[in-house]
């Protein structure tokens, strides 16, 4: 019998506040999951620090928390290990673009099979309202003393930059759509960016439903064509240009889609297969580490360059 | 750098003697600057060595030189100087080919 | 000489990349293959070419346990080389340098420090000198020692002219005639040499050619120029045995993966990062005969993973652990400092992981290229909250080796974070050790509590009575790993009664470690237990010290010296109890706040009252412990600073 997205509720108590975007989210990752039918035994979802941290206990998944900032490196290590697991790292804009922008980078330099969820509401909501990395500079949300001093970065932009092979950004409260593009994401070989745009009613009295909803749009609704496959040199020369601008667009009004696929780039688990041919049968986590409480390693044969023999 | 300026070696006069550490060719090795490599007949030399070839530097303003009495890069301007100082100008040095073998980790 | 009373020491300094690496190892293969067990030092610089370092070699039937100065014999061939080593050689010691370096002005000498530069020249200047490499070459004759000028300018040429080889590896070349002169005359034949090259440079004919040439070239000088060995070195009592040749950070490299090692990360950093990139040279590896045939499998390999720094190198160990993987991260001080947050989680998420620490001189950057063993503190407390987790430091390479296995025991039967404390000194320091010495077939595998088949009512954090849960790999079934504090389920609580039960299920675990881990391995008394004089130390000063107690013995000093190796869970009862049989302790470190005094006064309630410290990030020497330990016992100082070394 197939999943229903019920299947992958927890039962916890989800103490987000009335109004929070992350209920669109946690439930169009839901849906997604139930229609891909995966199993949870075999789904990881991990989560930094911030409201979206608490997702990995609302989702029946090998849920972890870890740290502020550190669910992509975590995310890393879980997928090395074992290549075979569906592999989550969901965290804020601060925690992923903030305080975690380092690994938000580098996980794309490697194209590990794993999807990055951001849930964007351009605040620290546990702190009380912050600047998130994606405020604008001179915005003063009311929770804010004085205006933001920092621009906003672009973080589609920055996926590109860093090596990622998905990039898509959905909005909160279009569930049907967002779980689309969840889907989408997790079915991608390689590392796949869902920036997901979620008003936070609490502290963000700019960015708010109604703000977004005036705004954003589809990009294959405004453009029938609308295909973000780039798959080779010529597709690279002849889209990417309207990608880009596609982009960088934000303000009067914000695409929503899916803006960017390459499927061309080798996968971190395939780069290491290449240098470590037993890496697929015998990943780091599902090998055998001892015959019968030996070790299975002789030094002396392993490490016989260290042998000083005349 | 400025302590060496003082005091250099006292070296003969650069235009007239036609040896391999005065030729635009030859780079000094980064250790031992008394054997260099001859770029001209891809082999190596010593600094007193000379042949047919001999070409003179001719330092020019903002590239960079060798300088192997301070062990470190210099522009032409500071050549200028060093050189009457009695430093010893190259056009750079010459490395061990398999030198990775020698180095260590170091920060 | 007859072969038991070998004990040679010598130095090999230059500029660094100037070939006493090379030097180096074939001076210790050339011990080794002649039968003999080796030590050498490195000291080298932050610099990576052209600032001064210096090899240094001990050769005894034994394995030495230490260097020291003055040395037998020097091999200085650059300028800056004679000028800090004339004073490093004794008395009928000999000292081999390059005669066209004599002219060499200090102040012309760029890469050397000011500092030294200003010490030198006062030295000079109080004697009447000209501040030049050839004052120095003078005191050190005046000092009794042979002076041994090479024209290495015209050997180099020679070798050009006879090899027809054009000599790229100038470096090289250079420092085998130095060393072939140095080998010769301490009373080595020339066959035991070329063999040794041959090792080192196997599989390149031209460089063992040119190596060769050049070391007989070196023999003819010194046979013709300066008079060759009065007599040959005796073969050693190990001729023949089967021997590796490897450094610290090598050693738990082997030790790891022998230990099951399946996934490593790491940030490159001084002195750690040697050894993943050893660990990634070796990555894909044959099982050995007994595992094959257990197995029905031939081959296997293991992840080593570079990050973009520390933060994500702990945190990825972190999530390959959960995954099921048998994990390890290496760094050193300040990446440890990185680490500390992600320590915490995994002491709270119960979350198996190694982390090898490879101490070296601090605060903060500090002295990155030199010994320190200043991290205890930090090892011990890192981590925000409780933060208990154990801590090893290994005092040798072999026990390096059979450590880096049980940390990886110790980690996932106690589902916690190991630190395996280790230094830079043993990082860079490269002995022999023979089969006996790194035996996989003494070594167990253990992986505690971990279930395979977890079934629907799995609680990853089910209370249990010694505080270990059992353990279920990610994949498996639906679970909770937390940084939170949680219940059973791993769900997150802030219920009172739930965190009084989780903080004591936590401690429960450091108790069962406290138990199940033997005193034998947490501290060890060396030497006659009943001394009234006990020496305290750990980590890599061990085998140094242990020759300190033979120096002190022949001085009719009787000491015994505690080693502690395991600082959590602390053996408090056995150390107070040596500690408290002792008239004298005296506290040895190479910190300046004596941590482990601090630490033994905390946990034990003793106070030590006397200290031998080394805080100038070179390393120990066994002949400075024994002077430092004779003074107090003679004078009841307090504190004595020792400061070998340049």
């Amino acid at each position: 019998m197939a999943r229903s997205w019920m299947d992958y509720k927890t039962g916890a108590w989800v103490q987000w506040c009335p109004g929070c975007g992350n209920y669109g989210i946690l439930n169009a990752l839901h849906r997604a999951l139930a229609e891909l039918d995966i199993d949870p035994s075999r789904l990881v979802v991990v989560t930094g620090i911030g409201c979206s941290g608490r997702s990995c206990y609302y989702t029946k998944a090998n849920a972890m928390h870890v740290l502020h900032g550190r669910a992509i490196p975590a995310a890393t290590g879980i997928k090395i290990a074992n290549p075979n697991l569906t592999v989550i790292a969901e965290g804020g804009d601060g925690d992923m673009l903030g305080i975690g922008v380092e690994h938000f980078v580098s996980v794309g330099r490697r194209n590990i099979d794993i999807t990055v969820i951001i849930h964007d509401n351009s605040v620290y909501g546990l702190t009380k309202g912050q600047a998130g990395p994606t405020l604008p500079s001179w915005w003063r949300t009311k929770a804010l003393p004085g205006p933001n001093l920092h621009d906003n970065l672009n973080p589609l932009l920055l996926a590109l930059a860093s090596g990622y092979t998905f990039i898509a950004r959905g909005y909160a409260y279009h569930v049907a759509q967002t779980k689309e593009l969840i889907k989408k994401a997790i079915e991608h070989k390689g590392t796949s960016l869902v920036q997901i745009l979620q008003p936070c009613p609490t502290y963000n009295n700019l960015m708010t439903k109604q703000w977004y909803e005036e705004r954003i749009y589809y990009l294959e609704e405004e453009d029938p064509n609308w295909d973000p496959l780039v798959a080779s040199p010529e597709d690279f020369k002849s889209k990417m240009s309207i990608i880009l601008e596609k982009m960088i667009e934000w303000g009067d009004r914000i695409p929503l889609g899916v803006f960017y696929i390459n499927p061309a780039k080798d996968t971190f688990e395939q780069r290491l297969e290449k240098v470590i041919p037993t890496y697929r049968e015998y990943p780091p986590a599902a090998r055998p580490v001892a015959a019968n409480g030996k070790p299975l390693v002789d030094p002396w044969q392993v490490f016989a360059d260290k042998i000083v023999k005349a | 750098m400025q302590e060496a300026r003082r005091d250099g070696e006292k070296s003969p006069s650069r235009s007239t003697v036609k040896m391999c550490a005065y030729c635009k060719y030859w780079r000094p090795n980064v250790f031992y600057p008394y054997i260099g490599y001859c770029e001209k007949h891809n082999k190596m030399t010593f600094d007193t060595d000379s042949c047919d070839n001999f070409e003179p530097i001719k330092v020019k303003p903002g590239e960079l030189y060798w300088c192997s009495t301070c062990k470190t890069r210099v522009t032409g301007e500071e050549a200028k100087v060093l050189v009457r100082f009695g430093h010893r100008i190259h056009r750079n040095a010459y490395v061990d080919p398999d030198i990775k073998e020698e180095l260590y980790s170091v920060f | 000489m007859a072969q038991n009373n070998v004990d040679i020491k010598f130095l090999i300094g230059g500029p660094q990349g100037g070939g006493i690496e090379s030097a180096g190892q074939i001076a210790l293969k050339t011990f080794i293959l002649k039968g003999y067990q080796v030590i050498g030092t490195r000291e080298y610089q932050s610099n990576i070419m052209g600032a001064h370092s210096y090899f240094t070699i001990r050769v005894k039937p034994e394995r030495p346990g230490a260097i020291n100065f003055p040395v037998d014999a020097a091999v200085v061939l650059d300028a800056e080389s004679v000028l800090t080593h004339f004073q490093d050689v004794k008395k009928g010691g000999f000292m081999v340098y390059d005669t066209t370096t004599l002219k060499t002005k200090i102040a012309n000498i760029a890469p050397m420090p000011k500092p030294l530069k200003d010490r030198l020249t006062a030295f000079f200047q109080e004697r009447g000198l000209e501040p030049t490499a050839e004052s120095a070459v003078k005191i050190a004759e005046e000092n009794g020692v042979k002076t041994i000028g090479l024209p290495m300018k015209n050997l180099i040429r020679e070798v050009a002219h006879k090899t027809g080889a054009p000599l790229s590896r100038v470096s090289k070349t250079l420092n085998t005639i130095g060393l072939a002169t140095t080998l010769y005359l301490l009373g080595v034949e020339a066959s035991w040499i070329e063999k040794a090259i041959a090792v080192h440079f196997a599989a390149k004919k031209k460089v063992v050619d040119m190596n060769v040439e050049a070391a007989k070239l070196a023999i003819n000088y010194v046979d013709e120029h300066i008079g060759g060995p009065c007599c040959f070195l005796p073969e050693g009592p190990n001729l023949g045995k089967e021997a590796m040749l490897v450094t610290g950070n090598e050693i738990v490299a082997i030790g790891k993966t022998v230990g099951g090692l399946t996934l490593q990360t790491y940030y490159p950093i001084t002195p750690a990062s040697d050894e993943a990139l050893f660990l990634e040279g070796h990555r894909n590896y044959d099982l050995a005969p007994w595992a094959a045939e257990a197995l029905e499998l031939k081959k296997l390999g293991s992840v080593v993973l570079q990050t973009e720094d520390e933060l994500s190198a702990i945190m990825a160990a972190i999530g390959a652990a959960v995954a099921g993987a048998r994990s390890a991260t290496s760094t050193s001080g300040p990446g440890f400092a990185l680490m500390n947050e992600a320590i915490s989680l995994a002491i709270m998420a119960e979350v198996p992981v190694v982390l090898t620490l490879w101490q070296r001189g601090g605060p903060s950057t500090g002295l990155p290229t030199r010994e320190g063993q200043q991290d205890l503190f930090h090892a011990l407390f890192s981590g925000h909250g409780d933060n208990p987790k154990i801590v090893v430091a290994s005092g040798d390479h072999i026990e390096a080796f059979y450590d880096a296995i049980k940390a990886l025991n110790w980690a996932e039967k106690y589902q916690t974070p190991v630190v395996h404390l280790v230094d830079k000194y043993l990082a860079s320091t490269i002995t022999n050790v023979y089969r006996e010495d790194i035996d996989p077939l003494k070594a167990q595998i253990e992986r505690g509590k971990l279930v395979e088949n977890p079934g629907p009512d799995y609680l990853r954090y089910k209370i249990t009575e010694d505080g270990i849960s059992p353990r279920a790999p990610m994949g498996k079934v639906p679970l909770v790993w937390t940084g939170l504090e949680h219940t059973e389920d791993g769900m997150p609580t802030e219920d009172p009664v739930v965190r009084e039960q989780m903080m004591a299920k936590r401690r429960r675990k450091f108790e069962t470690i406290a138990r199940e881990i033997p005193d034998d391995e947490k501290a060890v008394l060396h030497g006659d237990p009943d001394a009234k004089i006990t020496l305290v130390s750990w980590g890599s000063t061990k085998p140094i010290i242990l020759e300190a107690l033979k120096i002190l013995e022949r001085e009719g000093i009787k000491a015994n010296f505690l080693q502690l190796r395991i600082f959590y869970p602390f053996p408090t009862e056995k150390v107070r109890k040596i500690l408290e049989n002792a008239d004298l302790v005296i506290d040895i470190e190479q910190n300046d706040l004596g941590q482990a005094a601090f630490l033994i006064r905390g946990f034990t309630g003793f106070t030590i009252e006397h200290f031998v410290k080394k805080i100038t990030g070179r390393a120990l020497w066994d002949t400075e412990v024994a002077l430092a330990v004779k003074k107090i016992v003679e004078t009841g100082e307090r504190e004595v600073v020792v400061n070998g070394g340049a």
